[in-house]
């Protein structure tokens, strides 16, 4: 089974996103920030990684700069979903090597859409 | 909205459109129609509708309709026709229309423009299957707000998240205030959007290479989805391909 990642500082955020990244048939683990996701790529790098912007500790844009310089780091999909919306903040996580970028609100179809535009799932 | 209120509209609509509501719409109806009696100053719906049983100004008519008859689309709503025009119709049409340099395409029933738009997205993503022929898109719809939408290419930021991916987004909108975004004049320069009623001939069209009339067959009434299908494929190109809505059965 395929897993992700769902990294936010928000309990409510990540369970919701649990709720519908679960129904997309994926296995799903949860980190309050970017260090302790990081801990959780290096215990098992997943396949997706759903991913807030502003974090404690270590925010997103940090984290996945941190984690493509990491060996197999480079392997997961990154998927930023994030209050963040203005365009240069969606570049510079696209240049940090953000996969997709998604703005809150969202909806179940939205992720869908990603995930189905990133290849994870068959069908939109 | 008593019954014989409801079938006034649903006649118009049928009459002038070829559009079906049903009895189930009929709550959608009344908050559609709310703006339009405050526009024209009638007190309630009854109201507007007495009026309309009467000798209604024509420009009523049409608010009316226009209100009953706008529909949602969305950015590629159906990657399945995509997947096609990338895998057999472009390369087909690259070769077949060499000789006149032209690909001409029809989106009948664009409703806000976002099939139009993601029809010329693809094409510029996809350059290489076109054999260097340049392209026209034609988007038709009976709705002129939605037409004036379309034209402004402006989106919410909810339209442009589903089924565009984010490069897309970024390479062909620009972000403007408000939180909204609008389509690059790139991308706008390829459609075209012009008023049309699919229940008229469009011979003034011209001939086209392929044919898009989705999201609003479900809508047509049986009696009038025969004479719909006759007449767009009246401006199909004899190897043109025309792309219907999935759940739409054709009469034989």
């Amino acid at each position: 089974m395929k897993t992700c990642l769902i990294v936010d500082d928000s309990e409510t955020v990540r369970k919701l996103l649990r709720h519908i990244v679960e129904d997309m048939g994926f296995a799903c683990i949860e980190a309050e920030h970017g260090e302790a996701a990081y801990d959780a790529c290096r215990a098992q790098m997943p396949d997706v990684i759903l991913l807030d912007w502003s974090m404690p500790i270590m925010n997103g844009l940090a984290f996945t700069q941190k984690l493509r310089q990491t060996a197999g780091g480079e392997k997961p999909v990154i998927i930023f979903c994030t209050s963040e919306t203005d365009i240069g903040q969606i570049r510079k996580a696209l240049e940090a090597g953000a996969s997709e970028y998604v703005m809150k609100p969202f909806d179940a179809s939205i992720i869908r859409s990603k995930f189905y535009l990133t290849g994870q799932i068959g069908e939109p | 909205m008593r019954y014989a209120d409801f079938d006034l509209y649903k006649d118009l609509i049928h009459e002038k459109t070829g559009l079906y509501i049903g009895a189930e719409q009929s709550w959608v109806l009344e908050s559609r129609l709310a703006p339009v009696a405050a526009k024209w100053g009638y007190p309630s719906i009854p109201a507007l509708t007495i009026a309309l049983r009467g000798i209604p100004d024509p420009g009523l008519i049409k608010d009316v309709i226009e209100a009953i008859v706008s529909h949602d689309t969305q950015f590629f709503r159906h990657p399945e026709h995509f997947e096609q025009l990338r895998d057999y119709i472009l390369p087909h049409m690259a070769m077949a229309r060499s000789d006149s340099g032209l690909l001409r395409i029809w989106s009948a029933g664009c409703g806000t423009g976002q099939e139009a738009y993601s029809l010329a997205i693809f094409l510029r993503d996809h350059a290489d299957l076109l054999g260097g022929l340049k392209v026209e898109i034609i988007a038709t719809d009976i709705c002129s707000s939605a037409l004036d939408q379309a034209r402004s290419g402006l989106y919410t930021q909810d339209d442009i998240q589903r089924s565009l991916s984010i490069h897309q987004v970024l390479s062909c909108f620009d972000q403007v205030s408000g939180g909204m975004w609008q389509i690059k004049p790139p991308v706008s320069s390829m459609v075209r959007f012009q008023y049309g009623n699919l229940l008229e001939n469009f011979e003034r069209l011209g001939t086209f290479d392929i044919i898009f009339c989705c999201n609003v067959m479900q809508d047509i009434a049986h009696d009038r989805r025969d004479k719909i299908l006759k007449l767009i494929s009246q401006r199909l190109a004899e190897d043109g391909v025309l792309f219907t809505e999935p759940a739409a059965p054709l009469a034989t």
